[in-house]
């Protein structure tokens, strides 16, 4: 009953990254505004226009001003509608394209690492975001790439043979720690 | 390393998801759409009073006044669309926005040397190949580690017999480790 009420309890949490949401929300925000301004023109022209002429027409066998442009108007909100959805529908293609390409890049970077390359950088293109992950992950592999050459170093400097019994023992108890610290 | 797509694991952003987006994204502007409608239907939609001329008049100063009415209901539209797209945007997007923040604190975490435990999402979140790779890569390295230390640990045993033999051991234990280490670049 207590994990019930507690599961239920549980709130989701939605993660904001200004970067990406905000930056595509503000993408829509621009095109939705673009279209709100050139469906504003057209109509202010068109139906303007119309309503001077049904003016001057000097019979008036409409109700309404709704009846006078009506078709007119539908027309344009469907245009209104489709462009900006069209328009919409790229920016989230586009958006797509670039999270699987800066993603994908990012996991091509990992099984390259597991494969034993620490140094190509992963010049991870596309958002911005991915970019900043992408510099983060290099970090990660430059420092591991930095702590294995040291064990190398170690190793082989040791292997060399020419350390007395005592310094030996030392340097190779250090070996194992500093080993134990690779990917903790 | 490869520049082609990503290789195994699930596709990012699949096409279900990609549909669910779209779908919103359509209802979304509809509505914004529908409530211009709305507005321009109430305010055209008023009956005409009067004679001949008033209607004449009515006319005249509706096309004087269509303006300002489009301001305010293109105002109002945008407004309305884009916090609708906006609050689509967070909640549609959360899903790769969280794994990629989370993925973050573990990177930042495995540079700070804190013990990294494996990375999942939940299922179906866009970026789970992403994890995997990660998991694959700290598992390849774990195993590294493990053979080394296991390999030095073999050498130690060898220091019950007698000093001469220890040491040899050690130092070819130590050449495997430099050897097998030698393929990170």
């Amino acid at each position: 009953m207590k994990n019930l009420h507690r599961a239920r309890s549980r709130r989701r949490i939605y993660y904001i990254q200004p970067r990406y949401q905000g930056m595509t929300a503000l993408a829509f925000a621009i095109l939705i505004a673009v279209g709100g301004t050139v469906f504003g023109w057209r109509v202010d022209r068109d139906i303007g226009e119309t309503l001077r002429d049904v003016s001057l027409r000097g019979h008036y066998p409409m109700k309404t001003a709704y009846e006078a442009v009506r078709e007119l108007l539908a027309w344009r909100l469907v245009a209104l509608w489709a462009g900006v959805f069209l328009a919409g529908a790229t920016i989230f293609l586009l958006l797509v394209r670039a999270t699987h390409r800066g993603a994908g890049r990012a996991i091509e970077v990992f099984q390259a690492s597991a494969g034993g390359d620490l140094s190509t950088p992963s010049r991870t293109r596309g958002l911005e975001e991915f970019a900043r992950f992408g510099e983060q992950v290099d970090a990660a592999r430059g420092e591991t790439l930095e702590l294995l050459r040291e064990i190398r170093e170690e190793a082989a400097s040791l292997a060399s043979g020419n350390s007395p019994p005592e310094e030996f023992r030392l340097r190779w108890d250090g070996l194992k720690r500093k080993i134990r610290e690779v990917a903790p | 390393m490869s520049r082609g797509g990503i290789r195994g694991g699930a596709p990012l952003m699949n096409r279900a998801f990609q549909s669910w987006f779209l779908v919103r994204l359509a209802i979304n502007f509809a509505g914004g759409v529908a409530v211009l409608q709305v507005i321009l239907y109430l305010v055209l939609s008023r009956p005409f009073a009067g004679e001949y001329t008033d209607v004449f008049y009515a006319l005249r100063d509706l096309s004087r006044l269509l303006r300002p009415i489009l301001v305010v209901s293109v105002l109002a539209y945008v407004l309305l669309a884009s916090g609708s797209t906006g609050a689509l945007c967070v909640y549609g997007l959360h899903k790769v926005a969280g794994p990629l923040y989370r993925m973050e604190r573990m990177i930042e975490g495995y540079m700070d040397g804190t013990p990294t435990g494996p990375v999942s999402f939940r299922h179906g979140d866009p970026l789970g190949p992403l994890a995997d790779a990660f998991n694959g890569w700290i598992g390849k390295m774990r195993h590294d580690r493990q053979r080394w230390l296991s390999r030095m640990e073999e050498a130690d045993r060898f220091c019950l017999l007698d000093e001469s033999t220890c040491r040899a051991e050690m130092e070819r234990a130590l050449r495997d480790i430099e050897a097998d280490l030698s393929r990170y670049r």
